[in-house]
């Protein structure tokens, strides 16, 4: 059933979204692009880690912006660099949401 | 406790999802990801840079006309050369012009490009659109052209700089209006024919346009000038002679 609270908080979220009239500027596409799948990623670790009933707030929290901010950071890094690391990481982060699909 | 403090961060984490989502199919990313400004920077400076050349140029090809018209028996004022003259400036498209014609409307592709995997690109007006539409009308037979009220000679180019398109050197923007005089029936038969150039191009990428025949159209003269650097005449005797009975004057042309 944890789930369906994920789903729900997915949906007030769409219609936040939808009533705050912001878009993410053009140049930033990149970034929330990775940041969606770092999100997504974090859901679906917590949805693991409740169903598996070892849940801890502070890894969940924690995960997050570990996992968000490497890869934010690299792909900067790497525009500094002048080398494109945004597919790799873009990668990685889909390598992990699939990893985590046939979760019970 | 904990797996309600759990349950919290979940629903906050989802909410913060949806909200990212939202935001970010908003922003239609896709289409222009990497920023054009310095392109458009750079162009910007070259055409500005090209105008001011192209209009000292002018001035001083303009005070050289002066001078040789000033020069006693430099022309030789005759019947036969005012219709030379004439002719001339009719072909080199410096007299604005009037008559039937064709009106072409150009627009971008309403549809958006995220559906289905197309290329949004493709749903745009480029200048190679523009380029061969005027070159169909050409060969159907129109007799002079312009686009967005700029006069198309031979040597007007059409070319794509960022997302701007160019007529020679004149920036254009949506919607391209195509104005092209000759019969109506013949260029919108050219234009429409099965197989033809809009419908196998234009058509099936849904980009607007529009052909509506009109019974007097104004065409505008050209505006730039004429600049030949590298061009010599090929010996005095190469001059084209235009006979008096092939100028055929319909009185249309004003100055």
């Amino acid at each position: 059933m944890i789930w369906l609270l994920s789903l729900f908080g997915l949906a007030i979220g769409v219609l936040l979204g939808l009533i705050i009239p912001w878009q993410i500027p053009l140049v930033y596409g990149k970034y929330s692009a990775l940041l969606i799948l770092a999100v997504a990623d974090t859901v679906l670790s917590g949805l693991q880690g409740l169903k598996q009933e070892v849940f801890s707030l502070s890894r969940f929290v924690g995960g997050f912006f570990a996992l968000a901010g490497l890869g934010l950071f690299l792909v900067w890094f790497g525009g500094r660099l002048g080398v494109d690391f945004f597919p790799g990481v873009a990668v990685v982060f889909c390598l992990r949401l699939f990893g985590r699909l046939p979760f019970r | 406790m904990r797996v309600r403090c759990g349950q919290t961060a979940l629903g906050l984490a989802s909410v913060f999802l949806g909200m990212l989502l939202v935001f970010q199919f908003r922003a239609g990313t896709g289409i222009r990801q990497e920023p054009l400004s310095r392109d458009f920077d750079e162009l910007a400076s070259h055409i500005e840079r090209l105008e001011t050349e192209t209009r000292t140029r002018g001035q001083r090809l303009e005070a050289e006309i002066g001078a040789l018209r000033r020069r006693p028996g430099a022309v030789a004022a005759g019947d036969d050369y005012d219709a030379e003259l004439r002719l001339l400036r009719l072909a080199s498209g410096l007299y604005p012009l009037s008559g039937p014609g064709l009106e072409i409307v150009l627009e971008d592709s309403g549809r958006e490009g995220r559906m289905g995997f197309i290329d949004p690109n493709l749903l745009l007006v480029h200048s190679d659109h523009l380029l061969f539409l005027v070159n169909e009308l050409w060969v159907a037979g129109a007799e002079a052209i312009a686009v967005n009220g700029e006069r198309v000679v031979a040597q007007t180019g059409f070319t794509c700089a960022g997302s701007l398109i160019l007529a020679g050197t004149k920036r254009l923007a949506p919607p391209y209006i195509i104005h092209a005089l000759g019969d109506p029936a013949t260029l919108r038969a050219a234009l429409t024919m099965p197989g033809g150039y809009i419908e196998t191009q234009i058509q099936p990428y849904e980009l607007g346009i529009t052909i509506t025949e009109k019974s007097d159209l104004f065409i505008p003269a050209y505006r730039g000038n004429f600049a030949f650097e590298y061009a010599r005449l090929e010996g005095e005797d190469a001059r084209v002679r235009v006979r008096a009975e092939e100028f055929t004057e319909d009185g249309r042309a004003g100055d």
